[in-house]
């Protein structure tokens, strides 16, 4: 290989491959080698899909020298967050014990609409088990251990798409697929240093993905920049007659000129009780911010958008994991909160769901006209940088912060992107999200892009993963 | 034995409260006691009271719809745009 792809974006991945400077083999084989020397470091790799993905690749070789080249992605090699169904034989483990020799006969959409535009995959990512849907406190939630930030091996990576976000920030692969129920893309997009896409709630098919919340659940990209989840997004965005619930809408990723404004909000609660070095950052950032964006201060309606968001998805997860919860399965999981943490949901009751339903729906009418007057309402993605391997969270969504913007953005299914915005002394990255309008990824994935081409935060990753295997 | 008369508040007091999450405790353990150890126990019902206090935050909450009882609410996310 003349260049190596490590690190390198999309689209000048892409450009090498359709330029055959890089040829579909020799980079799967490259991440193959990273896939087998550091998955098992990290702990962020489940399956290691070798022998699909050189076929995947000398199908790939074959078509591009004989001139068809199918477009971005063809040739470039992906990971998968391990609750999308793979058929040929490859285990789909749900990151969980009891499932771990689980086999489907069928792909779930978005790997069969990412491998017909030529990428290869390459490898089943680690997660929390059941997609952190039993309550784990710690990151030891899984059955492959607790998966490690690329910034530093004794913390964790996030949660739940844990093994797509170190993935991407360990150059495992170019870029991973995860999924958000609340938080689960963002969390590791924060602890990682990665670019990391929850798309519009009914943008991307969910057909071939473990259930955690009917109405919650959503797949979307992790990436290096925000430009490649937009290439990612174009992708797998579309409607699907296997999920009733994507929506007919058309998706086109679509590039703004620099010359655009922008109309950014700011949560006026955004900082209120985060750590102070995630505060600092986030002020920096909307300095950064402020050459290209007017910026305003808002709040929000008052609701209780976390309890609402909570008991939605312990009500749904406690009616799709009934079977689970009474055949005594979970007591096999890995951590021992998970073992007890499907029985107490019994408690919800059916009209303290119904009211969070119609109070979700409500909210959906008052914040849609909020929304529509900005690009984006932003915030700090995290109010922590990642925790210690061996520490204890208070709640499993956000760690110890209120998490207003998470709890709102997932509830009414908003789309969100977070995005690198520094370190702190400890060398640890912090992310800034921003939450769109729904239907508005371009916005928000714009906004972002433009952060970055004023920003660096993204293209820094550990001098030690640079080194070449 | 229905009656006229309204027999008390609708509203929960602090004892109201803590008789539910007994109530809902009986409840989980009828449902899984042959998979609960004891050592879990203390655990689910700090996940029960989680659980209630998210509950009555919901209760309390006031919809802005709630009146009349109309057949307009369809408990899906709705498009805004259309």
């Amino acid at each position: 290989m003349n260049k190596s792809p490590l690190f390198k974006n999309i689209r000048s991945i892409a450009k090498e491959i359709a330029n055959k400077n890089i040829s579909p083999i020799e980079i799967t084989k490259y991440y193959l080698t990273r896939l087998n020397e550091l998955g098992p470091e990290y702990n962020s790799v489940v399956t290691v899909t070798g022998e699909l993905a050189l076929k995947q690749a000398e199908a790939a070789e074959k078509e591009i020298m004989s001139g068809l080249y199918r477009g971005t992605l063809h040739g470039i090699p992906f990971g998968a967050k391990d609750l999308l169904a793979t058929d040929g034989g490859i285990p789909t483990t749900w990151g969980a014990e009891p499932f771990r020799h689980q086999t489907f006969k069928y792909n779930a959409t978005v790997i069969d609409k990412l491998c017909s535009s030529g990428a290869i995959l390459v490898s089943k990512l680690a997660m929390i088990e059941l997609a952190g849907g039993m309550g784990y406190r710690q990151p030891n939630a899984s059955l492959t251990g607790p998966c490690r930030s690329p910034w530093d091996k004794n913390t964790w990576a996030g949660g739940s798409s844990s093994g797509s976000g170190s993935a991407v920030g360990t150059g495992l692969v170019p870029f991973a697929i995860g999924s958000e129920t609340w938080g689960s893309i963002l969390s590791p997009a924060n602890n990682c240093g990665v670019s990391g896409l929850r798309p519009t709630f009914g943008r991307v098919s969910r057909y071939g993905a473990m259930a955690l919340s009917w109405s919650l659940d959503k797949i979307g990209p992790l990436c290096l920049s925000a430009d490649d989840c937009g290439i990612v997004l174009n992708q797998i965005a579309g409607p699907d007659p296997k999920d009733p619930s994507t929506s007919d809408k058309p998706y086109e990723y679509s590039v703004y000129s620099n010359q655009r404004k922008f109309k950014l909000a700011v949560l006026a609660s955004a900082s209120t009780g985060i750590d102070e070095e995630v505060a600092d950052n986030f002020k920096k950032s909307l300095n950064a911010l402020s050459q290209f964006c007017e910026i305003e201060e808002i709040n929000f309606p008052e609701y209780p958008y976390e309890a609402i968001t909570r008991t939605i998805m312990l009500a749904e997860s406690g009616a799709i994991f009934e079977e689970f919860a009474g055949n005594g399965t979970a007591t096999h999981l890995t951590a021992p909160e998970d073992k007890y943490g499907p029985y107490a949901r019994t408690a919800v009751l059916a009209k303290d769901y119904l009211k969070a339903l119609r109070l979700r729906d409500e909210i959906s009418q008052k914040i849609d006209p909020i929304m529509s007057k900005y690009d984006a309402v932003c915030g700090p993605t995290r109010g922590t940088p990642a925790s210690k391997l061996e520490d204890e969270f208070r709640g499993a969504i956000r760690g110890n912060a209120k998490d207003t913007l998470g709890a709102l953005g997932n509830s009414v299914g908003l789309p969100a992107i977070s995005v690198p915005n520094g370190f702190t002394k400890a060398n640890l990255p912090t992310g800034i999200q921003f939450i769109g309008q729904v239907y508005a990824e371009n916005a928000i994935l714009n906004l972002a892009d433009r952060f970055q081409q004023e920003t660096d935060w993204h293209l820094k990753h550990p001098a030690e993963l640079l080194k070449e295997i | 034995m229905a009656s006229s008369e309204v027999r008390g508040k609708g509203t929960m007091t602090k004892y109201g409260h803590e008789r539910e999450k007994e109530i809902m405790w009986d409840l989980v353990n009828l449902h899984f006691d042959n998979l609960i150890s004891d050592d879990q126990v203390e655990k689910i019902k700090e996940s029960i009271a989680g659980i209630l206090t998210d509950a009555n935050e919901i209760r309390t909450a006031k919809l802005d719809d709630s009146f009349p009882l109309l057949n307009w609410y369809q408990p899906f996310r709705g498009d805004p745009n259309e």
